[in-house]
């Protein structure tokens, strides 16, 4: 019943954001109060409805009620209460439930704190919430049933990925999707700005605290997530530019440059085009990041269950909600006059300068991101778009933004004195030359890059804290005066310093940590000893069975020595779970709040010995203690009383004219228009992507599976071959014999396991009426003849690839492999590893069918 | 019951979005939203000159600006309408479109009938939990103390809810610990072969020679051993085996059709009259040979 109750809440509150979105804007646009009213009642059911929904979801799991799909498929009675609960959002479907409930979340928070927001403003906000809420309600209800039943019911479930049983997973993703979907709130904001015609300083100050609070929770949930990727996954790394990564930090990026931008059009009624274009943009590319890791556009280790079809809807969401935004934008933005002139040197400048490098270090991460996409559909060469080029192209952005960073607080409004600034600057820029010196001095010139981070991080922690000193006076005025104007000091100021010192801190973190990583790769039996950076490292002894709450591990005890003393005892596992019985090891860390000294523990070599993998790990801690520190400077800014401004008074007996609170009718300006061509850029380039998305969509839903190993040989003649029987009563294989009719070459070998799992799978293949025929590799044919014995022949014929010339000249990187090649003889699909029914059914069974 | 929680659900949202339009609030005044920002704006700049932030030049030009912001608000201040036919309209809109719609989409995904399964009520009415349960008891049971019978048990329960990988795991337990019959091996086989998706792999043909050698009559090994060979493409030496076990059978043995079909099909195959092939018993020697030349099995799952 609990399930029952929890879809009609979904469906019931789709209506309710129907409701929402369509009322309160028609109200605000014909000037009709009590339409316009409607929006906070109807924000506070949608998120009862929401919450409703949510909390049967998370009802079902706890008590494992297996007539639900969801939790068939990603629970399981032996899971501890706590991952239960977090598996939840740790699949497709929970993990939409959570981003929507989330957003209903902002929506309440509208309704009940947005006193101070003119009520036309916060009935169109709200009423834009709606809309969102709306489409991915519907997107939920229609792709992605979280309460679908199964009957009868499932005795259990199949569990939950390991991976996703930690607590530093458990708690990330939520606070990625606040600060995701907190970005929605700056969008609302915008696009009510833009339907109200009306952008100016107040508009920057009500959007401003929102904007924060989604800055701080996705910095949060980006450090978050690193941190777990950092100690669970076992590389030694915390940040792989996986295309997952990346969808966080492009709205990170994004997101950043608005909120200096929205400092400017506050303060100076400045900026605002630029202000409302950010937050778009901002939104979109939390929505994009939405749609690649969902739809099988891209494939990524963080990557759910993909589904073209779900790719097709957020898509088209996608496609409304950015399509429709630009446009918009590109008829309204022309009118939005600009505000106070300023110098190039001064404080709106500095944020200028911030916002074009931020900008185009997040449009840098897209392209990145998208370039396999590109190069993939339109059969391009392959150039690896991994870390080497995020890693060539990222830093230099960031290295000039630092640099004025430290800078820019110390600028006045409109014009800044450079001078002055420079002269405040001169205790900073010896602290960096000598930073920088000193670690040439330390760490040798091959370490010049770093040398000039680690002075650039030191550079801005030194300019923030002279900003600060000269605020309160420091070594001005007396000790005690400066204490008492600190204490006066605004929270945003405060705020400002601690996370410019934050990320400073992160710098050196992530300079030193790349630069300074040392790791060794050996094999060790008990009592043996490994040195690294210092330490001496023993393996005590490995325990075998050790048993967890639902699984079971090999777990090693290293003790660590420096100079003869101990430092630490470190536990790294290699757990194998119960159900879905999958390994995961646990990486044993070390650390002293400057590195950490990192352990993973690999295969048993049989013969007593195991795989060990040392890292250590420089400074690693920092960048989390700086993230920490940045989020927390957010926090302090947030709760700075100048946010906190209430609700006018109300001036009763002054009953002011009924005036059209549209002030600015939407009408569309051609001939501003055309003259302001460059608003419709973005629209023009949006359409560009959407028509590239979907035309990759296609292809995925024709079975070409992109971003996978590279697909040379697609599309080109087989090579040829002439091989031998391998079974007496069956003919060998030559490549004349495939042109005729559709087949499908196996590569397999006694030797291989996996081609022992695709084995009884082989005959359906023959059964859709494809030839299958086997090539033998790299292998014994007396070996492979009682293989083939065992298991039974599926194949029509066999040839012995004895040498493997033949897998070679098809690209064949192991058994099992396989390739569908069409009448003439030109292949067609290639998999790699091996068939499975699903591959059978879904991708070469219907390619075999359009080639016939 | 749930109907009822349905209802309350509707009513309860309805009555959330019906009554600012049924119970409007005192018409707003005019209450000027901007001009609040603007004077905490001025406040600001006054604290920021009494403080020494910035010099009193630069605050002269911003409050000029912020009172120039100011004046034009003051000029925007608009007081929205409230119409009685307007505030009809939406309300009877809500009422309509929110129970219909929500209904129509709910009937289209949902199942008010099927009622919630949780665990803890299962494991006291469910018998395929309790089942399941009871299993698992039993493996926890003999793994403290094993005994072959007890995993002659415990392989046909989790035979029974179609685990055969459990299955076979418990029948191999249950022939080490003396359970050396017949019966035993062919249950080891058939678990494997069930595992392993129907192929008889070398470990399942190993289990039914062990099986063939206590007692040569045992119908399952045979009929096994007759589907190894088909599988290999030995369609005339399976049916041989499997005519071989027809013509042993009574008349009334439950497996008569199921061989009837499997001899019909690989007859078809090799294009042959099955009666033309002369029943022979499989041959225990050229089996065990044929086992010692295999590579050793995978484990499988």
């Amino acid at each position: 019943m609990t399930a029952e109750i929890g879809l009609f809440a979904l469906v019931l509150a789709l209506f309710v954001a129907a409701i929402q979105s369509a009322v309160p804007l028609i109200g605000a646009a014909r000037g009709e109060a009590s339409w316009m009213a409607v929006a906070r009642p109807a924000a506070m059911a949608l998120f009862a409805m929401v919450a409703l929904a949510f909390g049967a979801l998370v009802w079902v799991h706890v008590t494992s009620d297996f007539s639900v799909v969801n939790v068939v498929e990603n629970s399981h009675t032996d899971k501890p209460l706590l991952y239960k609960i977090t598996g939840v959002w740790g699949n497709h479907e929970g993990s939409m439930v959570l981003w929507t409930f989330i957003l209903a979340l902002y929506g309440l928070a509208v309704a009940l704190f947005g006193g101070n927001l003119p009520p036309a403003l916060r009935a169109r906000v709200l009423s834009v919430q709606g809309m969102i809420a709306f489409g991915f309600l519907l997107f939920i209800i229609e792709t992605s049933n979280p309460f679908l039943r199964m009957d009868p019911a499932s005795v259990n479930g199949y569990g939950l990925n390991p991976l996703l049983q930690d607590p530093g997973l458990a708690f990330h993703p939520p606070f990625l999707y606040l600060g995701y979907v907190g970005f929605s709130m700056a969008f609302s904001f915008a696009i009510a700005a833009l339907i109200e015609g009306k952008v100016d300083a107040a508009w920057a100050r009500w959007v401003r605290p929102w904007t924060l609070a989604a800055w701080c929770a996705l910095t949060l949930g980006i450090a978050m997530g690193s941190w777990w990727s950092y100690y669970t996954l076992g590389w030694g790394g915390y940040w792989a530019w996986d295309p997952v990564e990346n969808a966080s930090l492009m709205p990170w990026l994004a997101g950043t440059a608005l909120l200096h931008s929205a400092i400017v059009a506050e303060k100076r009624d400045s900026l605002k085009a630029w202000t409302i274009f950010l937050a778009i943009v901002t939104f979109s590319l939390s929505l994009l990041g939405t749609f690649l890791v969902r739809s099988g556009v891209l494939t990524s280790v963080h990557a759910f269950a993909t589904d073209p079809a779900r790719g097709s809807f957020i898509l088209i969401l996608l496609g409304l909600v950015t399509g429709a935004s630009l446009v918009l934008f590109a008829l309204r933005a022309p009118a939005l006059q600009g505000g106070g002139v300023f110098a190039p040197v001064s404080r709106e400048g500095a944020l200028l300068f911030n916002n074009v490098f931020l900008a185009t270090a997040a449009a840098t991460v897209l392209l990145g991101t998208l370039y396999p996409l590109f190069s993939d559909a339109l059969h391009l060469d392959k150039i690896s778009v991994a870390a080497p080029y995020f890693n060539a192209t990222v830093p230099p952005l960031i290295a000039p933004l630092i640099l004025v960073m430290a800078a820019g607080p110390l600028l006045s409004w409109k014009r800044g004195d450079l001078k002055g600034a420079l002269e405040r600057l001169k205790f900073a820029a010896p602290v960096a030359l000598v930073t920088i010196i000193a670690v040439l001095l330390l760490a040798g010139w091959h370490d010049a890059w770093t040398a000039v981070w680690m002075g650039l991080a030191v550079w801005l922690f030194a300019g923030t804290f002279t900003d600060w000193a000269g605020r309160i006076g420091l070594f001005r005025t007396p000790f005690a005066d400066a204490m008492h104007r600190a204490r006066k000091l605004p929270r945003s100021i405060y705020g400002m310093s601690l996370a410019h010192a934050g990320l400073a801190i992160a710098l050196i973190g992530i300079a030193g940590s790349t630069s300074w990583q040392s790791e060794k790769l050996l094999v060790m039996h008990p009592g043996q000893t490994a040195s690294i950076a210092g330490y001496d490292v023993r393996l005590d002894g490995i325990a075998d069975n050790v048993r967890g709450p639902n699984y079971s591990a090999t777990r090693a005890t290293f003790v660590a020595s420096r100079g003869g003393s101990i430092v630490a005892t470190l536990h790294p596992e290699r757990r194998l779970y119960d159900n879905p019985p999958e390994p995961k090891s646990t990486v044993g860390i070390h650390t002293n709040f400057v590195s950490d000294l990192y352990t993973v523990l690999g295969e048993s070599d049989g013969k007593g010995g195991v795989a060990v993998h040392l890292f250590h790990n420089p400074l690693v801690p920092w960048i989390f203690f700086g993230a920490v520190l940045m989020v927390l400077g957010g926090a302090v800014s947030l709760s700075d009383r100048r946010y906190r401004i209430g609700a006018p008074a109300r001036k009763p007996g002054i009953e002011a004219p009924p005036v059209l609170v549209a002030s600015v009718p939407l009408v569309i300006p051609w001939r501003k228009l055309l003259r302001a061509w460059q608003y419709l850029l973005p629209v023009a380039v949006f359409v560009v992507l959407i028509g590239f998305f979907v035309f990759r969509l296609h292809q995925a839903g024709e079975g070409e599976t992109p971003n996978l190993v590279p697909s040379v040989m697609i599309d080109k003649p087989a090579p040829h071959f002439d091989l031998p029987p391998v079974l007496a009563g069956l003919p060998g294989l030559r490549s004349e014999d495939l042109k005729g009719r559709v087949t499908l070459v196996n590569f397999f070998a006694s030797w291989c396991a996996a081609c022992r799992i695709e084995h009884p799978y082989l005959s359906q293949v023959s059964a859709a009426g494809i030839r299958l025929v086997g090539v033998d590799y790299k292998d014994k044919p007396v070996d492979a003849r009682a293989w083939l014995g065992a298991l039974g022949n599926p194949y029509q014929a066999v040839g012995g690839d004895r040498n493997g010339t033949t897998g070679f000249n098809f690209g064949v990187y192991g058994a099992p492999e396989s390739y569908l090649i069409d009448k003439n003889g030109v292949i067609r699909f290639k998999q790699i590893g091996a068939l499975t029914p699903e591959i059978i059914r879904n991708q070469i069974i219907p390619l075999a069918e359009k080639l016939k | 019951m749930i109907w009822l929680v349905f209802a309350l659900l509707v009513s309860g949202v309805l009555a959330a979005l019906l009554y600012p339009l049924l119970k409007p609030g005192p018409a707003p005044t005019a209450a000027d939203f901007d001009a609040v920002v603007y004077r905490s704006q001025l406040a600001e700049v006054e604290q920021d000159v009494e403080r020494g932030y910035i010099s009193p030049d630069l605050a002269d030009a911003a409050r000029t600006e912020i009172q120039r912001r100011l004046l034009s608000a003051d000029r925007q201040i608009a007081a929205p309408s409230s119409n009685r036919r307007a505030r009809i309209v939406a309300a009877a809109t809500i009422t309509v479109v929110v129970p219909l719609g929500t209904w129509l989409l709910y009937s289209a995904h949902g199942d008010p009938g099927l009622p919630g399964q949780p665990y803890a009520y299962r494991l006291k009415h469910d018998p395929a939990v309790m089942a399941a349960v009871a299993t698992a008891k039993l493996a926890v049971e003999l793994r403290a103390q094993p005994s072959g019978i007890g995993y002659m048990q415990l392989g046909a329960m989790y035979a029974a809810a179609r685990d055969y990988a459990g299955a076979a795991d418990a029948f191999e337990h249950a022939v080490s610990l003396g359970q050396e019959n017949s019966t035993a091996w062919s249950d080891l086989g058939e678990a494997i072969v069930l595992a392993n998706g129907g192929a008889v792999v070398p470990q399942a043909l190993k289990a039914f020679v062990h099986s063939l050698s206590l007692d040569h009559l045992e119908p399952r090994a045979r009929f096994y051993i007759g589907l190894a060979q088909a599988q290999i493409g030995n369609d005339r030496q399976a049916v041989a085996i499997w005519r071989d076990l027809e013509r042993d059978s009574l008349m009334n043995a439950p497996w008569l059709p199921l061989l009837e079909r499997e001899i019909g099909a690989a007859a078809a195959r090799g294009k042959f009259d099955p009666r033309s092939v002369p029943p022979v018993a499989p041959d225990l020697n050229a089996l065990n040979a044929a086992i010692a030349r295999m590579p050793a099995a995978q484990p499988s799952q």
